[in-house]
């Protein structure tokens, strides 16, 4: 799958027609210095070269060089990955909460009020744009309020969480709440949390329509199934028939489709990064569009194409460790 | 045909069953839109790219609702702001429609190398952010409408594959097609007789969800800022709207966000209402 999405956004951005480089120059450059640029960046060569060229380095963690900067594409989307990972993080959770409290509630109560309410709140979330939901948090409890911060990661000058340091041993990963608990420090970590709760409640909400539906849609249906029947003529308390036999079933599904919204969370974060001015891998791409620096465009396609994989690969895992039928 | 093809999408939209409540809203909301969008000319004299007032300046009575920080008047930008939108949404979804379902009955009916190497390619790109991709396609080949909806169709066609060929796969196993084989029916119109038809319920469930999404991604693209700037847009008002939000200028993103909402939530629950109504389980 890496394979085909790396050729397809090759492809894509070697079909524009002349040279990337005559981008970055004026008009009336002196061509000995274009060629060299040319030759740097090795856009001298057959396509099918730089294609197998491009692949080889990739096996090696290497993504080229950034056409603007020049510096290694690899080493700027680690800096800026963990920020991303970091927002995906906690809206997955938001996102997931949200959507199996309220979808499940909606279940048990169908045909009801509460239903509707559930059901109209879950296609709300999902018609919402993530961007318009932060600047609606922004304005309320940021510019209003004075709740919570409107954008970064940290304080304005504050210093970034130093991580675990035991001896000469150290472990900094740039995800800031997580690097503030290694370093045992209450305040950094309150500033760092304080930073994610609008964006992760942005992107989680909207992300939670589809978990909302789809939790209500399966609990619908184990409900309605034999097994639940059984427990209940065998009087086990309500509780105990939807959250010990029902819901466990009707989130087999609900694990499918979170490996597929990984790909739509992605998507959120670039525009959640966007409104609430994270450095994270979402704002990197955003930015180097604007530079056209296709290197680096390339490199942060294919290393999202990576994380999917992975993510699709984790899934499956869970859901044969979930679902025993998997594992016969 | 034209006709008759529209007639059977639609018509059993309103008949009465589970989920009409939710069709009749969202295409209340959708006509109220596409109506807006269309009389814009009529309903307002201001124009919408030029600056007509002070900078930033509240909802008053000379500007209903404010207006942004060029000075240009927000209500005449919503009125003419959901024209792009729509069209594009419109567009993808047409090219979604002309691309995407052939291809899922032809590779899913015939089967084989081909129909596995197709749905490899499909889940690769249905497994993508669609924001980057649409962002890459649109950035490479330029910011037109037809480009727009083009970038839209290519995130969005795998959802039309998956939806068409899981249907078919099933359908196709059935006696009644065998039975149409046997008597001689050819493979495009066993496809186009006895397998499309099965297929136009989910078919339009995915349309209108696409519909929904074109709106959100081509707002997406205008608020990240690669596309053209100085059209009247919602998704651009909220773009230059950002930098003046945090000096409390609600205006400036109330309305236009709102719309995007309105249009998106008007397209989810037709299709919703409408997924309601064709999957037996929900009710």
């Amino acid at each position: 799958m890496i394979m085909i999405l790396l050729t397809i956004v090759f492809i894509i951005i070697r079909v524009i027609p002349g040279n990337p480089v005559l981008l970055k120059f004026e008009k009336n450059t002196d061509p000995v210095l274009i060629a060299e640029y040319t030759h740097t960046l090795g856009l001298d060569k057959p396509v099918y070269q730089q294609y197998f060229e491009y692949l080889g380095g990739l096996l090696q963690g290497n993504l080229g060089l950034s056409m603007i900067t020049f510096e290694p594409v690899t080493g700027q989307i680690a800096a800026r990955f963990p920020a991303t990972l970091e927002l995906t993080f906690y809206s997955f959770i938001v996102a997931v909460v949200t959507g199996i409290v309220l979808g499940s509630l909606g279940a048990r109560k169908k045909g009801s009020v509460v239903d509707g309410t559930v059901k109209v709140t879950g296609i709300l979330l999902y018609a919402f744009p993530v961007f318009f939901l932060g600047m609606i948090m922004q304005l309320i409890f940021g510019i209003y309020l004075h709740w919570l911060p409107t954008g970064g990661r940290l304080c304005p000058g504050c210093a970034v969480p130093g991580g675990l340091s035991i001896g000469s041993f150290h472990l900094q990963t740039g995800i800031y709440t997580l690097d503030s608990i290694l370093a045992l420090n209450p305040g950094e970590l309150l500033d760092s949390a304080a930073h994610l709760v609008l964006p992760s409640f942005a992107l989680g909400l909207v992300i939670s329509g589809v978990f909302i539906r789809i939790t209500r849609t399966n609990m619908m249906e184990t409900l309605r199934a034999d097994y639940v029947t059984a427990a209940k003529a065998r009087g086990l308390k309500g509780s105990t028939v939807i959250y010990g036999y029902a819901l466990r079933n009707a989130l087999l599904p609900v694990v499918t489709v979170m490996g597929l919204q990984f790909a739509l969370l992605l998507s959120g974060a670039i525009l959640t990064e966007t409104e609430f001015n994270i450095d994270g891998l979402g704002r990197y791409l955003v930015d180097r569009v604007s530079f056209l620096d296709y290197t680096a465009i390339q490199g942060a396609v294919v290393f999202l194409a990576i994380i999917i994989s992975i993510v699709a690969l984790l899934v499956d895992v869970l859901y044969a460790y979930i679902d025993p039928r998997v594992r016969l | 045909m034209a006709s008759g093809i529209v007639g059977r999408l639609f018509s059993p939209m309103l008949k009465k069953g589970s989920g009409r409540g939710l069709i009749i809203v969202g295409v209340v909301i959708v006509v109220f839109v596409v109506a807006m969008s269309l009389l814009a000319p009529y309903l307002t004299k201001v124009n919408p790219v030029y600056s007509t007032g002070q900078p930033n300046s509240a909802p008053s009575s000379q500007h209903v609702l404010g207006t942004d920080l060029y000075g240009r008047d927000m209500f005449s930008r919503i009125l003419w702001g959901g024209r792009f939108l729509l069209v594009v949404g419109l567009l993808a979804v047409m090219i979604c429609m002309a691309v995407g379902v052939p291809i899922g009955l032809a590779a899913s009916y015939t089967g084989g190398v081909v129909g596995r190497v197709v749905t490899l390619i499909m889940d690769s790109v249905y497994a993508f952010p669609s924001l980057v991709f649409s962002l890459l396609i649109v950035l490479v080949f330029g910011a037109n409408v037809f480009n727009y909806a083009l970038a839209i169709a290519v995130v969005y066609i795998p959802s039309y594959y998956r939806v068409v060929r899981s249907q078919t796969l099933a359908i196709k196993e059935l006696p009644y097609v065998d039975a149409a084989r046997s008597v001689g029916a050819g493979y495009f119109s066993v496809i186009r007789k006895y397998i499309w038809p099965n297929v136009i319920p989910s078919v339009i469930v995915v349309a209108t969800i696409n519909f929904a999404d074109a709106i959100l991604i081509t707002a997406g693209l205008d608020f990240i800022g690669v596309g053209d700037l100085t059209k009247p847009d919602w998704g651009v008002d909220l773009y230059y709207g950002r930098t003046t939000l945090l000096s409390g200028a609600w205006w400036t993103i109330a309305f236009s966000g709102a719309m995007i909402l309105l249009t998106a939530l008007g397209f989810s629950l037709i299709s919703e209402g409408y997924s309601e109504r064709t999957n037996p389980k929900l009710k």
